[in-house]
């Protein structure tokens, strides 16, 4: 399989161009050598996956627009690991995000079930080692970062 | 003395979900779990061993489906996914903690 160390993807802010994003990391992983395990794919799978559903559904609202993603494996050199960064430009409305607030895990509701909103924040903030968001306008943009040797924990057990 | 018997049957509903639970495919589950829910279901398990990616959105429809069933009298259990990383991620959420959680649909219905 030919490695692929950066890729430049722009897609249409929908939730059909997330299959297709995870799919671009799914394949630049599995081509990073050293090997990535299959739980550090998944988290980072995940983390970008919920990054760009925040993207879709909160920075244009569902309504469409422009999505573009940079997705790059970096090797390991001089004394830092191997990492895996993304980086998106959006050009959609900018939240306010208090990434520390998004690190804790949301509160339940009043039946003592857990909120349906506000996971996908936590998952991306525990499943990467940096999380930044700066935003617009005129442009928003997120970086991930995590690397690759395994050292990440997620806290769960 | 006087005896009476009734039956009682309880029907719990075995949704089981292949590949991937995500935002892109969650749709159909929401779907199919509103007709369940609308024709009365109250009780479900939903079979997640051969679910190999789970994300926010996929979560939050097993969240909506628990809520409707709680407040009809009903309770959802989940089967654990057989993917050692998508168990990762419903310890890292607590899901493990508000859904009683089975390693089969067998022990699911069992102990409903």
């Amino acid at each position: 399989m030919k490695r692929r160390r950066e890729q430049h993807l722009e897609l249409p802010a929908t939730t059909a161009s997330l299959r297709e994003l995870q799919q671009a990391v799914e394949r630049m992983l599995a081509t990073a050598a050293p090997p990535v395990d299959e739980r550090t794919s998944y988290e980072i799978t995940l983390a970008v996956q919920e990054m760009a559903a925040n993207i879709v559904e909160h920075a244009y609202g569902g309504s469409g627009g422009l999505l573009r993603v940079w997705i790059r494996l970096l090797p390991a050199r001089f004394g830092r690991p191997a990492r895996f960064i993304a980086e998106t430009e959006d050009q959609g409305t900018p939240f306010v995000l208090d990434l520390d607030s998004a690190a804790q895990e949301p509160a339940p509701t009043e039946d003592g079930l857990p909120s349906l909103r506000g996971r996908g924040l936590y998952l991306l903030v525990h499943l990467m080692d940096r999380v930044i968001y700066e935003p617009g306008p005129p442009l928003n943009r997120w970086r991930l970062e995590r690397q690759l040797d395994g050292a990440h924990d997620t806290g769960a057990s | 003395m006087e005896l009476e018997t009734r039956e009682h049957v309880l029907t719990i509903h075995v949704v089981t979900a292949h590949g991937r639970l995500d935002a892109f495919s969650v749709p159909e589950l929401r779907e199919r779990l509103l007709a369940l829910s609308t024709q009365g279901g109250r009780h479900f398990v939903v079979d997640l061993s051969g679910v190999d990616f789970l994300d926010s959105a996929g979560m939050a429809a097993l969240v909506s489906l628990l809520k409707h069933a709680r407040q009809v009298g009903g309770d959802v259990h989940l089967v654990w996914p057989a993917s050692d990383a998508a168990r990762r991620i419903l310890h890292l959420t607590r899901f493990d903690r508000v859904f009683k959680m089975h390693d089969n649909v067998d022990e699911a219905l069992d102990l409903f």
